[in-house]
């Protein structure tokens, strides 16, 4: 390979990696957005979504690559489905574990978040054992470069990769549309804003934030399941290594702002796999919190994030 | 008596253990390491209210200087040196608090929740930077200057670590000399967080948990005042990682996670943030869930399930579930008890803290009188007096600030004689509050010569200037709201008052007496004030008009020679109001003190001020005295209004 | 129209309102005056559902309200310029005054009360699609009474809309009330600069920690010796 076929390759890893961080991260930039809770559990809502997709293709009974009119009903099923379940579990976990403390201090919340991440985890550890979970390959991998194209080249681009951009950017536009065109969008935002004015507006707050963790619950599921198909594995403590990646690309982007989790989704992606390929796997974790940091001191309300001014 | 039984308990408590032989001695040793390490974190979560979700860090550098210089791992330039274990635990401390600042320096123009996330990266890379530097090799272009080196022993971290050393106490496998060691050290740091707490460093964290801005006003430096509370922080934590490394005689990587973080912060709220009897409770209660109920509530399960014929039962192992128990206690806990479990009850935050029942109204409050002027102020301004020439105390000239494209202030000058009251007035965003701003420090302004008793005020921070003799109020209120009445007097006094760490802590005759006068201050100003009898409410309960006095009284506390009020009488009633603007006088005939005020009701200032300057877009459009204000064209135009002289005529009628 | 009866509300253990009755007539401007503390918020916010009363009615055109969620009260008819403006930020002038409809159907109706609005308000036309944040105090007034026009309510509540305006804007800004209210809205008005707000209005109420301790028409109440004494600062 050459240097360039390296960086051409580590590139599409990275954006793949960063896609699937954007979804998690998108969760948690609504959720801050809405109620200011750096939602803990959201991480592992992924990973149980993961899981949970598992259990919907087994359910329906497939286990090898889907082909012809099964990947076209199918897999939208399975989206389907496995958005919906993590939507409700979502849905629960605030119902639960945060809306009780709504009135209360900041840091209440965010301790039950840590609680119900625990729970997550356990019950994970529980339901599909400590060892690595084998995920069937139910998307057909082709190798675009090569077996369509018939070009001999070094670099690995599949169908799985398509599948990514396929899933994730239709969802981002949707998610786009409607927060800015949508009655609820725009509710969601303006209860961002000023929840109590927002009530005097006529709008329903707590079927709002129902609303926010849903759509968050809705994209971490669609994230788990796209991660499932990609790398073909699930372990059930991912959901905090994920966790943290995303979140620290919601931060990165500037918390609250979709945009920037989107972005620091992706940017987030990239310097993990260049990282990976340049400097060395184990320094990754180290070098993305470093540029986390100084990105930080020098625009301290992160890359598309607004400044809250201080007005004395 | 309660105390006193308390220590006996602990006293007893490792041989009533033994006697009954239960082995939970080393658990409880553990744990107490734990509470240490929560009691540092308490000061930055829960004095300075700075959300910290890295703090094993620290715990991990103390941990590894005692590691390193006690049992420096094969391979290190350290090897073969080992020092001495009581001297290896202040080297820890200090190596932490060290740390603490230097990683700590950079987050401290990022705020909130910005700041959590950047410790949690801190949390994450010391990790791995110790598990990488236990092999590190260094190739450029197939030279290698180094190879192979361990500074950290890695993955398999350090092992063994030395002993203490103690004549006739054996520091070996036996855990009761480990719990005496740890008890002693930590009951001395609770003695010390305590005096810590109640003196003016402590006053000044909680001041910066409730508001940044407003502390940087009133004389707290934020940046010195976090930087301590890292630092003292972070030592804890040095103190207790080093009594970590030398009780496990081993450490690795992996015990200084993300999770400790996690658990340590759990600690701190769920004993309830702030309170030390909290963070204690806190810390026992979860070492002692984790660490002894768990499993030997196993073994209770089984024997039910044996005793009862439930397979299910008699085979189980609670301690799979160890994480989701823990995670449920956690949302049990804080549903139940949202403040912790040692916390105050705070009445739940009603956006309506405006909306009081206190009969502000039917019960007016005196007028200020001459006799009540606090004897210390007037000695402390009596310099001022002197100050015969016609040298102006604030002189402002051709000041600029420019937001974006908008100008915000346009060439504005603006002198304050001494003894002065002068007024400023102007439509909305006529740039009155970023005029305020920029003589306070709060914003920079882009031009323009700012200079108070003939030196230059320019680039210094808020609270210099404040230092340098200008205090403030805010246009909506900025009380420190869940701090007393009295310790909002006292956060004025900071940077009159001198006590430092170690003087907060050993509390020397000198501090003592320091502390007492501060005191006897404080309540002197607030009777002046007429808010007398009311030092332990907690500010936000007070009602309106109370709040504004004493925010008048917290800028009086720090000794200034000029007062910038913005809106004073803003929401006051004219009985109030007309309290408020008699307070101003005097404060000026007695104290000389000058004033520059911020003003919508025209009957105050016209009433009161010496001149006025109006602004209108930035712009200084009149500068004159009130009489000539009311008939100026270009006031009446832009601000007054036509309908002013009609209503200045219907107020008068009738007197 | 609104009526309410006896009204107890408390902030955890304080008590803001201690049996308060007020009532409003159709068509009618009814101020509510009092210093700072007294309940005048919380008479609002009480009416609005966003506390609720221990004890006491709140009804409105024949519902009970006390009971109601807030979206629920407003979707009644009833909209509030709030103390403080208080814009959203991050929303242009059109999202904020879009907002404002949020609990109406029609979009014809909404198009026409848009058209209203700017005429009232020529200044929010030209601001249309400026960020709420970034205007100036005044704006911010006129676009917190835009928006709440927008919900076409039958009652309008207004919190302190002169707070901290220029003596010039407070004026425009009464007028534009007084407009307002002969178009055909019902107008509670809280107001601290009592002089203007009895000017204006038909009949006033004042309030003392939490009660009502005199009611009577506007120009009657500018003549009483409590009003005077007090609230308009005469000796």
């Amino acid at each position: 390979m050459t240097w360039w076929e390296v960086l051409v390759q580590q590139t599409i890893n990275g954006l793949t990696r960063g896609a699937v961080f954007a979804l998690i991260a998108l969760g948690y930039t609504m959720v801050y957005g809405i109620i200011e809770l750096i939602n803990f559990a959201h991480g592992d809502v992924f990973m149980l979504g993961l899981f949970i997709s598992l259990a919907w293709f087994t359910l329906l009974g497939v286990t090898t690559p889907l082909t012809g009119w099964q990947l076209v009903t199918l897999l939208p099923l399975v989206f389907l489905l496995t958005m919906l379940t993590t939507a409700a579990l979502n849905v629960a976990i605030d119902r639960v574990a945060y809306r009780p403390l709504r009135r209360s201090t900041r840091l209440a919340p965010l301790i039950t978040a840590i609680g119900v991440s625990f729970m997550l985890e356990n019950a994970a550890l529980l339901w599909m054992g400590p060892a690595p979970i084998a995920y069937p390959d139910v998307f057909p991998s082709v190798e675009i470069l090569r077996e369509w194209f018939g070009l001999d080249s070094a670099i690995f681009v599949t169908t799985k990769d398509v599948l990514v951009v396929c899933a994730t950017v239709p969802l981002m536009l949707a998610l786009h549309y409607f927060v800015t065109r949508t009655r609820w969008g725009k509710a969601m935002r303006a209860t961002a804003q000023d929840r109590e004015t927002a009530q005097a507006m006529g709008i329903n707050v707590e079927r709002t934030i129902l609303v926010t963790f849903f759509v968050g619950g809705a994209l971490a599921g669609a994230a788990g399941l796209i991660q499932g198909m990609y790398y073909n594995i699930g372990q059930w403590w991912m959901g905090y290594q994920a966790g943290l990646r995303a979140f620290t690309a919601a931060v990165l982007g500037g918390i609250g702002s979709m945009g920037g989790a989107a972005l620091g989704g992706l940017v987030i992606g990239l310097l993990s796999a260049w990282s990976d390929q340049y400097i060395s796997a184990r320094w990754t974790n180290a070098i993305v919190f470093s540029i986390l940091i100084l990105v930080l001191v020098f625009r301290p309300h992160g890359l598309l994030g607004e400044r809250a001014a201080d007005k004395a | 008596m309660g105390r006193a039984a308390l220590v006996v308990g602990l006293l007893l408590y490792p041989f009533v253990d033994r006697a009954v032989g239960l082995q939970t001695v080393h658990a409880v040793s553990d744990g107490m390491i734990y509470v240490l390490l929560a009691l540092g974190l308490n000061i930055v979560v829960g004095y300075a209210g700075l959300l910290d979700l890295g703090y094993a860090a620290f715990f991990a550098i103390g941990a590894y200087t005692m590691g390193l210089l006690n049992s420096p791992v094969l391979g290190s330039p350290l090897y073969g040196h080992p020092w001495s274990f009581w001297l290896c635990i202040w080297v820890a401390a200090a190596v932490s608090a060290l740390l603490g600042l230097a990683i700590d320096a950079p987050t401290l123009r990022v705020r909130g929740d910005y700041l959590a996330i950047i410790t949690l990266g801190f949390g994450e890379i010391i990790p791995v930077a110790i598990r990488n530097l236990g092999d590190i090799t260094v190739e450029i272009g197939g030279w290698r200057p180094i190879e192979r080196l361990n500074l950290t022993g890695g993955e398999n971290g350090v092992n063994p670590v030395g002993r203490p050393y103690l004549p006739g106490v054996p520091f070996e496998t036996d855990p009761v000399p480990w719990y005496f060691l740890i008890l002693v050290i930590g009951a001395a740091s609770l003695w010390a967080m305590n005096r810590l707490r109640d003196s003016r460093l402590g006053r000044a964290w909680m001041a910066i948990r409730e508001d940044e801005t407003a502390a940087d006003c009133t004389g707290v430096n934020p940046v010195s005042t976090k930087l301590l509370a890292f630092a003292l922080g972070a030592s804890f934590s040095g103190f207790a990682g080093s009594i970590y490394a030398a009780k496990l005689q081993a450490i690795t990587p992996g015990a200084f996670e993300f999770q400790v973080s996690i658990m340590l912060l759990c600690m701190v709220v769920l004993g309830g943030a702030g309170s030390l009897k909290g963070v204690v409770l806190g810390g026992m209660l979860i070492t002692v869930f984790d660490r002894i109920v768990l499993s030997q509530s196993t073994f209770l399960v089984r024997w039910v399930g044996r005793t009862a014929g439930v397979q299910a039962l008699a085979s189980s192992d609670l301690t799979l579930w160890r994480w989701f128990f823990f995670g449920l206690g956690l949302v049990l806990v804080m549903l139940l008890r949202p403040q912790g479990l040692a916390g105050s009850r705070v009445s739940p935050v009603a956006a309506g803290a405006d909306e009081t029942d206190d009969p502000i109204v039917s019960e007016p409050s005196p007028s200020p009188r001459v006799e009540a002027v606090p004897g210390w102020l007037r000695e402390r301004m009596a310099p001022g007096v002197a100050a015969p020439e016609a040298a102006p105390l604030l002189d402002v000239r051709g000041v600029t600030k420019r937001f974006g494209g908008v100008v915000a202030l346009n060439e504005v000058d603006l002198v304050v004689p001494p003894g002065a009251i002068i007024g400023l007035i102007g439509p909305n965003g006529a740039g009155k509050t970023t005029f305020f701003n920029v003589v306070t420090g709060l914003t920079r302004p882009d031009g323009g010569r700012i200079t108070f008793e003939g030196a230059s005020l320019v680039g210094l921070r808020p609270n210099a200037i404040v230092a340098r003799g200008i205090a403030r109020t805010f246009q909506s209120i900025r009380l420190f709201p869940y701090m007393t009445v009295l310790e909002n007097v006292l956060v004025g006094e900071h940077c009159r008052l001198a006590a430092t760490v170690v003087g907060a802590v050993l509390r020397p005759p000198s501090v003592r007496a320091e502390e007492s006068r501060a005191r006897e201050r404080g309540r002197a100003l607030l009777a002046f004030v007429g808010l007398g009898g009311k030092e332990d409410d907690i500010a936000r309960n007070l009602p309106y008009g109370d709040q504004r006095r004493l925010e008048i009284a917290r800028a009086l506390a720090t000794e200034p020679r000029l007062l910038l009020l913005d809106e004073p009488t803003a929401g006051m009633n004219p009985r109030e109001t007309e309290i408020l603007t008699d307070l101003i006088g005097l404060l000026r005939r007695e104290l000389s003190l000058s004033v520059l005020l911020i003003e919508h009701d025209m009957q105050v200032v016209m009433r009161i001020s010496d001149r006025i300057t109006v602004l209108d877009y930035g712009t200084r459009i009149a500068e004159a005295t009130p009489a000539e204000i009311q008939r100026h064209p270009r006031v009446i135009e832009a601000y007054l209004g036509t309908g002013y002289e009609q209503e200045l005529a219907a107020r008068s009628s009738p007197r | 129209m609104l009526e309410l009866a006896d009204v107890h509300t408390y902030y955890g253990n304080i008590r803001a309102l201690r049996g308060l009755s007020l009532s409003v007539q159709p068509g009618e401007i009814v101020t509510l005056i009092g210093a700072n503390g007294a309940g005048k918020t919380t008479t609002l916010r009480t009416i609005l559902g966003t506390v609720r009363p221990r004890r006491g009615t709140v009804s409105f055109n024949g519902h009970r309200l006390d009971t109601l969620a807030t979206d629920r009260i407003v979707r009644l008819g009833i909209a509030q310029s709030p103390e403080g403006r208080r814009i959203f930020p991050r929303m242009t002038v059109l999202e904020n005054l879009e907002l404002g409809a949020f609990a109406r159907p029609d979009r014809d109706g909404i198009a026409r009360d848009l058209e209203r609005v700017f005429t009232l308000f020529p200044r929010l036309r030209e601001r249309v699609a400026q960020k709420g944040g970034t205007l100036s105090g005044g704006e911010q007034q006129m676009l917190a009474i835009g928006r709440a026009l927008m919900a076409r309510p039958n009652l309008l509540l207004l919190d302190e809309p002169s707070m901290g305006l220029s003596p010039i804007l407070v004026e425009t800004i009464f007028r534009i009330v007084q407009d307002i209210n002969r178009q055909g809205t019902t107008i509670l008005l809280v107001e601290q600069n009592a002089r203007m707000a009895l000017r204006v209005a038909h009949r006033g109420y004042v309030i003392q920690t939490g009660r009502i301790v005199l009611h009577d028409a506007a120009a009657d109440l500018l003549r009483s010796d409590l009003v005077r004494k007090r609230y308009l600062g005469e000796k």
